[in-house]
């Protein structure tokens, strides 16, 4: 960024259904990004489990904002996130992701480059959690593709 | 046949455009940024698109003629499914949407077949080779990988039994047994038999709930689609 180029701002976009043991993860990686968006709003897509217990936990380190939407479906909710949305980047996250400390701010970054950049998109790795047999499955198949291997 | 191009291809910059037949350039959904006019020019996500709103929306970015710039810094970590149950649940999701997608980008009422390429051709972005591209009364996409390959010489080599031809059942047997052992050893570790064959198992699962979701989307949508979850 440019100092003669104006700020960016930066809605954080978040869409979840029955993860509320997984969105705390998310929400204390965001905690720590090294670039802090204006506002995070989350969409959560008609869940049954209740979210309360993390919404509250975080309300006061993140500028939270939180809707519900009752058509199912991850795009329904998606487009619902957008009409809510109110500045001029939205950075999607997965309820199921951990976001690396400079992620928002290394995604954020092209944007300044060229104003025809609509999109820009980053890299997933596995988060090493619990040791499955299936998640070991997943992580040699990401490994593999990162190698080169197998494609 | 979908490629994550963010998962083979770690120098930062532009995508290819979107306009590569079926091989279009996306970013997963868990992982990307907009700009809000971007989102807009397009109306935003296909609510039809319960799996692949990504890959869908990446297109219609791209043709909006907007840039796609991929960041390798941009990391996200991922919580991958941990059952059995949501590995099979994930593979056929992304199956189900595959052919609507399909339809609604590059369908063509032709009968396409595509072959993994040479793995050190730089020039096909997607490393995949087009082996037919044939009038069709209605919309196919085959991508010709070793799982599809294997079944189709386990069929022929039935037929053969029962048909009893001694000769086509001895060939397709034979087929079937060296592309049965190309697709069963393809990350085999000998120090780890136990390991490979769960491996393996758990590979040829996914392959199979993605290639059923496939065939299941496509019967509503008039489309004969055949795709696994890797090229090879």
């Amino acid at each position: 960024m440019n100092s003669d180029q104006q700020k960016l701002t930066v809605s954080v976009v978040i869409v979840t259904k029955d993860r509320p043991h997984l969105i705390g993860d998310l929400f204390e990686s965001l905690c720590s990004q090294t670039l802090q968006p204006e506002e995070v709003v989350v969409v959560d897509n008609n869940s049954s489990a209740s979210y309360a217990e993390v919404f509250d936990a975080y309300r006061d380190r993140l500028p939270l904002r939180i809707f519900v939407e009752k058509t199912p479906g991850i795009p329904s909710a998606r487009n619902r996130a957008i009409l809510e949305a109110r500045y001029e980047i939205l950075a999607f996250a997965d309820d199921d992701c951990v976001p690396e400390p400079r992620w928002l701010e290394n995604l954020v970054e092209p944007f300044y480059r060229d104003p025809h950049i609509g999109a820009v998109g980053g890299p997933t790795t596995y988060y090493a959690s619990s040791d499955t047999f299936v998640e070991r499955y997943y992580r040699a198949d990401r490994e593999a593709i990162e190698q080169g291997i197998d494609l | 046949m979908i490629i994550d191009l963010t998962r083979c291809n770690s120098a930062p910059g532009y995508l290819p455009k979107a306009n590569q037949g079926f091989f279009n350039p996306f970013f997963a959904g868990l992982n990307v940024a907009f700009r809000r006019e971007a989102l807009q020019s397009v109306n935003g996500y296909d609510p039809k698109c319960f799996t692949g709103e990504d890959v869908d929306i990446s297109i219609r970015v791209s043709r909006a003629g907007w840039e796609l710039w991929f960041e390798p810094t941009a990391l996200v970590r991922h919580h991958d499914r941990r059952t059995f149950a949501g590995l099979l649940k994930q593979w056929y999701g992304y199956g189900l949407c595959s052919a609507y997608i399909f339809k609604k980008h590059v369908g063509r009422r032709r009968l396409q077949c595509y072959m993994p390429g040479n793995k050190r051709d730089r020039t096909r972005p997607y490393r995949a080779r087009c082996i037919a591209d044939i009038p069709f009364p209605f919309y196919g996409m085959i991508f010709l990988s070793t799982y599809h390959a294997l079944h189709l010489s386990l069929l022929v080599l039935l037929i053969a039994v029962l048909a009893g031809w001694k000769i086509v059942a001895l060939i397709a047997g034979a087929v079937a047994l060296v592309t049965g052992l190309n697709y069963a050893t393809i990350r085999f570790e000998w120090r780890h038999p136990l390991r490979s064959v769960g491996m393996f198992a758990l590979r040829y699962a996914a392959d199979t709930s993605f290639v059923i979701g496939s065939i299941l989307g496509g019967i509503p949508e008039g489309v004969l689609f055949l795709q696994a979850t890797r090229t090879r």
